[in-house]
């Protein structure tokens, strides 16, 4: 229960820097990977990693 | 007009699908306890009402004009919910623990118990900006609804309100929130059938929003690919790939939309009510931690290309409604409907919810605080329950008034940040309050009003100047003319968006105001210990009837259910403030129980008669313990009678008086078992003795005393109308009037021994437990009693008869001692005689024998006269000797006889001849009578001889001169008669039997001393008994005395001898 309430909370450190300055700002720029745009790309892949990251706390003991 | 029809027709049985979903669930909780809420995907599905038409359909218009920046409205409710199991879960259960229910009540809770005067104002404060804040949002959602429906079905609205599809649909949300959203003032205030309809909706919407995606990415938009490709291509809208679209502030809007979804996701009423209020367990929150960020992901995946493909195409009519226009461009009116529904499905969960939501803010804060210190004593859930019922509509016919004055100027995306920003503004509050314990309630009320005036100022101010109503000069140069204060670069800040400048702002004096003021505050007083509440103060009634004033009697009794029997009166009060806080709101229940407690105090009427049932009660417990005391006291005299007597009809007596006269029971009797196995009255008061002999049975089933004996249990019967009949008890009943009646059985050492029985006559009685046991503890006491009496009587008769007997040998004995005393006196008398008897020949032997040596005695005749002198004196010596010696020898046992035949004639005729010197001095004449034919007799010769010698000389010694001395021999039977008579003068009748002990001598008449030893009579006793015969001795004084003894005659008859007779001495 410990350590699951660290890895949550590790989760949630590990969302903010993710989602907040610097990195946002150093990914917001007009480039395209594979043919896809950055941004969209870089945030929905954040987004589902760390959704499935909860998943995986919530599954775990 | 059909397409109209039709299209309120579906929206119409869509609603109705709501309300039977809604139904059925309740239903089925209320029949089979069963939640169909009760399942983390529902939770987590309601908590998706987040999502409203602004995300249905305003994410695809934001997404159109500005980017990707939209998807920071979903990206902050991701963080929080990332943090769900820590953050929400304390969130919930503080909630729960405080009977939490909404943002205000949370406040309230927060900084400490509605103190008289500002206790409201908090909550006041936050329950109006809540309103205020919302009411946009609902507007928002029914314009919404009010738009698409005119989309899709070409219908004008006109300038009166019953033309308008936005009111209509307010009407029938109000209706279905009013049903279902307050369907009772329950103490939990969650609503189940409500949350599985919202849940569904969520559903619908997402699976809506999927399908239209991916028909018009791919169907209209030719795939993901393409519509890609073409957008990065396209000018316009290559720059919606990055934040904050072309040249904006990117990042700080970011942020901004971040902070401000992540507090609404929580603090809105709507969430805060199925996030908080509704939750049912622990577990759905983690599941909602994942599952809703799922969820978000989910409904904005396509949002992007759907934009794209709607800016590609040159789709009109706004991008905000994409969605329909696209399909509705492509002439597929199907795809446009459906569309419909999931954004009409979006409006409706968000109004209902948030109605009901704000409904229970408007009701605890705003209504009840002032009103129902009216209410008096009346039952107050139904005026409750119909404030609750108009608050919903008036919130949701507010939403419809601020859509319809407020008109379109806003997009949807602005309009729900408008309320976004309203609700950041609870935020610090609840955030600081959470955290820290230097929060003040002053703080917070200044903070949050600070916040809320600039909220109202830099957000507000500049919607009503654009949508006409003020002049928009005044954010361009600011309110007379002071362009510093410009609501939208307040303080000179610009550059900014209005949503971050509004942000900034109202954080810089709403945490500023919490922070400043709290630190401002002193130190908080330590919370004064409530007093103890005790029983007397606060009854179950009372708090249920309090509970059911407010939540109806069902659910206070539910409550109340809950509570466990002995609950302390502190309990009571906080469950009852739990469950009122559902109903009314936290403070207000706090106030209201408080208040409730005063008023219960003040009755002192009530206090009188609760000490009055307290003194009752002390009283009651007295008299109980004097009964006690009587009881043990009686049981404590009892033993000391039965320590004190052994006399077992006595202390049976005492005791049967002793109840009596205790416990008044008037008859009473004690059964014993008797010697034949019957229990017999042994012992009564009041019992009749015909009764008792009739009675006396061998203890049997069909008698109570019996079977209270057999069983070895009391027999109790307290009514005799209840009591088995027996005819020996009707035989009582006859007798006494018996109205209740105790048999209890005496038993000891696990064994009965009898009954105690007692009646009483005065009617029925209850005998109590602690009676019945003393009464049977008292029969066992006499049982034990009676038994050790009996035994006691058993050990005094055995040691009597022991005494007798002690007494009696110690007679013996005495007496026996008194012969060996007398026998040795008449030893030594008889040794004295002896000796001088010994002496008197040895005294003439030596006497004559010095004569005859010393002196010549010449004479011849003198010579021979004193030696015959001297040998007749040896001769006597001899014979003394030898019968001392034959004594020694009778007395050691050892004298040996031989038995022969033996003439008695011969014998007769010798001992006659051995006598014949006495005889012939006194001139006794000796005669003797022999019957003829006489056979021999068996015994020794010697002794016979000598026994007939004694005889002889006695008689001779006694005979007077010139008498006759007779000897006659007779037979009789197998013996001989001897008979020896004299004519002396008798022997004393006294002495008769003493004579032929040894020792005894008789004395001659005249002379003082005995003659010879004595012992003659004695040893002729000892002989004729060795020989088998008898002696005894017949006389009376003066008459002389007849000797007689028995000899056993010679059994073989033999041939008579012809011995002679008549022999002359």
């Amino acid at each position: 229960m410990k350590r699951k309430s660290q890895r949550t909370a590790a989760l949630t450190v590990l969302s903010l820097v993710l989602f907040g300055p610097p990195l946002i700002v150093a990914v917001n720029r007009q480039e395209t990977v594979g043919g896809w745009p950055l941004v969209p790309l870089y945030i929905f892949g954040v987004w589902v990693f760390v959704v499935a990251l909860s998943f995986v706390n919530d599954v775990k003991r | 007009m059909v397409v109209v029809l039709w299209t309120a027709f579906f929206c119409l049985l869509y609603v109705s699908g709501l309300f039977a979903l809604a139904h059925v669930t309740e239903s089925i909780r209320r029949k089979r306890s069963v939640s169909i809420a009760d399942n983390p995907w529902v939770y987590t599905l309601s908590i998706a009402v987040y999502c409203t038409t602004w995300t249905f359909y305003g994410s695809v218009g934001r997404a159109a004009t500005r980017g990707v920046d939209f998807l920071a409205i979903y990206i902050g409710p991701t963080l929080i919910f990332l943090m769900a199991p820590t953050l929400l879960s304390k969130l919930i259960s503080y909630c729960r623990e405080n009977g939490v229910t909404n943002i205000p009540d949370l406040l309230d809770v927060l900084f400490g118990s509605a103190k008289k005067g500002h206790g409201q104002a908090l909550g006041r404060i936050a329950a109006l900006m809540l309103v205020l804040g919302v009411t946009p949002y609902i507007g928002l959602q029914l314009k919404a609804i009010a738009h698409t429906f005119e989309l899709i079905t070409g219908w004008q609205s006109g300038a009166t309100i019953t033309g308008d599809v936005g009111f209509w649909a307010a009407a029938f949300l109000s209706a279905f929130a009013m049903l279902f959203g307050a369907r009772s003032l329950s103490p939990t205030e969650r609503h189940e059938g409500l949350v599985v309809a919202v849940a569904f909706e969520s559903a619908v919407k997402l699976i809506v929003f999927l399908v239209l995606g991916v028909y018009i990415t791919w169907g209209v938009g030719g795939g993901l690919t393409q519509v890609v490709t073409e957008a990065l291509a396209d000018p316009r809208t290559a720059s919606l790939f990055v934040l904050g679209g072309p040249g904006g502030s990117s990042v700080s809007e970011w942020l901004t939309l971040c902070t401000l979804s992540a507090s609404a996701v929580v603090l809105l009423p709507r969430q805060f009510h199925v996030i908080v209020v509704e939750n049912q367990t622990e577990s759905h929150v983690k599941r909602a931690a994942w599952g809703f960020p799922l969820y978000l992901i989910l409904i904005n995946l396509l949002v992007i290309p759907v934009a794209l493909v709607g800016v590609l195409g040159g789709v009109g009519g706004g991008a905000d409604y994409f969605l329909l226009n696209i399909p509705l461009q492509q002439g597929n009116r199907t795809m446009a409907f459906i569309a419909f529904l999931g954004g009409f499905s979006a409006a409706t969960s968000m109004v209902i919810v948030s109605s009901v939501a704000v409904s229970t803010v408007i009701n605890n804060h705003l209504i009840v605080p002032s009103v129902f210190k009216r209410f008096g004593e009346k039952e107050l859930s139904g005026p409750l329950l119909g404030t609750k019922r108009a608050a919903i509509a008036f919130v949701i016919f507010l939403g419809y008034a601020s859509y319809r004055w407020i008109g379109d100027s806003h997009t949807l995306v602005s309009t729900g940040l408008l309320s976004f920003s309203a609700v950041f503004q609870f935020a610090p509050a609840v955030g600081l309050g959470g955290y820290w314990s230097g929060m003040r309630r002053r703080g917070a009320i200044t903070g949050l009003s600070a916040g809320f005036v600039v909220w109202g100022y830099t957000l507000m101010l500049p919607s009503f100047a654009r949508s006409g109503w003020l002049g928009t000069g005044i954010l361009e140069n600011g309110p007379w003319g002071l362009s510093w204060l410009r609501p939208e670069a307040l303080l000179g800040l610009e550059g900014l968006d209005p949503w971050s400048h509004a942000l900034v702002w109202s954080l810089v004096f709403n945490l500023g105001g919490c922070i400043l003021v709290s630190l401002m505050g002193s130190d908080p007083v330590e919370k004064p210990t409530e007093p103890p509440l005790t029983r007397e103060w606060v009854g179950r009634e009372e708090v249920e009837r309090l509970l059911t004033r407010f939540i109806g009697a069902d659910k206070a009794a539910e409550v109340m259910e809950t509570l466990p029997p002995n609950a302390e009166a502190r309990q009571m009060v906080d469950l009852a403030e739990r469950a009122l806080s559902g109903a009314v709101g936290a403070v207000n229940a706090r106030a209201l129980v408080q208040s409730y407690l005063s008023w219960t105090k003040g009755r002192s009427v009530e206090i009188l008669d609760i000490f009055g049932s307290v003194s009752r009660t002390l009283a009651e417990s007295r008299e109980n313990l004097e009964r006690r005391v009587r009881e043990l006291s009686v049981l404590h005299k009892a033993t000391r009678t039965l320590s004190t007597t052994m006399d077992v009809d006595a202390f049976l007596n005492l005791i049967l008086r002793l109840i009596k006269s205790e416990f008044g029971l008037s008859h009473l009797g004690v059964r014993l078992l008797d010697a034949r196995g019957r229990l017999a009255v042994r012992s009564s008061i009041g019992l009749d003795e015909e009764y008792a002999d009739a009675t006396r049975l061998i203890p049997s089933r069909d008698t109570l005393f019996g079977r209270a004996f057999l069983d070895g249990k009391p027999v109790v019967v307290g009514d005799v109308k209840d009591a088995p009949t027996s005819s020996h008890f009707e035989m009582l009943r006859k007798l006494i009037p018996v109205g209740a009646f105790i048999h209890a059985p005496m038993i000891h050492e696990r064994k009965p021994i009898g009954v105690l029985m007692a009646y009483a006559t005065h009617g029925p009685v209850h005998f109590t437990d602690e009676f019945v046991s003393l009464f049977c503890a008292l029969a066992n006491q006499m049982a034990m009693a009676v038994v050790n009496a009996e035994l006691y009587q058993e050990v005094r008769a055995y040691s009597q008869s022991m005494e007798e007997k002690v007494r009696k040998r110690t007679a013996q004995l005495e007496a026996a001692n008194d012969r060996l005393r007398e026998i040795d006196r008449l030893k030594s008398e008889f040794l004295s005689t002896v000796s001088h008897e010994l002496r008197t020949p040895l005294t003439s032997i030596q006497s004559f024998s010095e004569i005859l040596l010393r002196y010549d005695v010449d004479d011849e005749v003198r010579r021979k006269k004193f030696a015959g002198i001297i040998h007749d004196e040896a001769q006597r010596l001899t014979r003394m000797i030898n019968e001392l010696l034959d004594l020694s020898k009778i007395e050691a046992g050892e004298l040996e006889v031989n038995l022969e035949p033996v003439d008695v004639a011969d014998s007769l005729g010798r001992a006659i001849e051995a006598t014949a010197p006495l005889v012939v001095d006194k001139a006794v004449e000796v005669l003797t009578e022999v019957e003829p034919g006489l056979p021999p007799v068996l015994c020794n010769t010697d002794r016979f001889q000598q026994i007939l010698t004694n005889l002889l000389g006695n008689a001779a010694k006694f005979a007077p001169e010139k008498s006759r001395i007779t000897i006659s021999v007779r037979r009789r039977g197998g013996f001989a008669l001897f008979a020896v008579v004299d004519e002396g003068e008798g022997i004393e009748r006294s002495m008769l039997r003493q004579i032929f002990d040894r020792y005894k001598q008789l004395r001659e008449p005249g002379k003082k001393q005995a003659l010879g030893t004595g012992l003659g009579l004695a040893i002729s006793r000892d002989l004729v008994e060795r020989f088998g015969g008898y002696i005894w001795v017949e006389s009376s004084p003066g008459e002389g005395a007849s000797f007689y003894f028995t000899m056993p005659l010679v059994r073989s008859p033999e041939p008579p001898e012809d011995s002679s007779s008549d022999t002359g001495a």
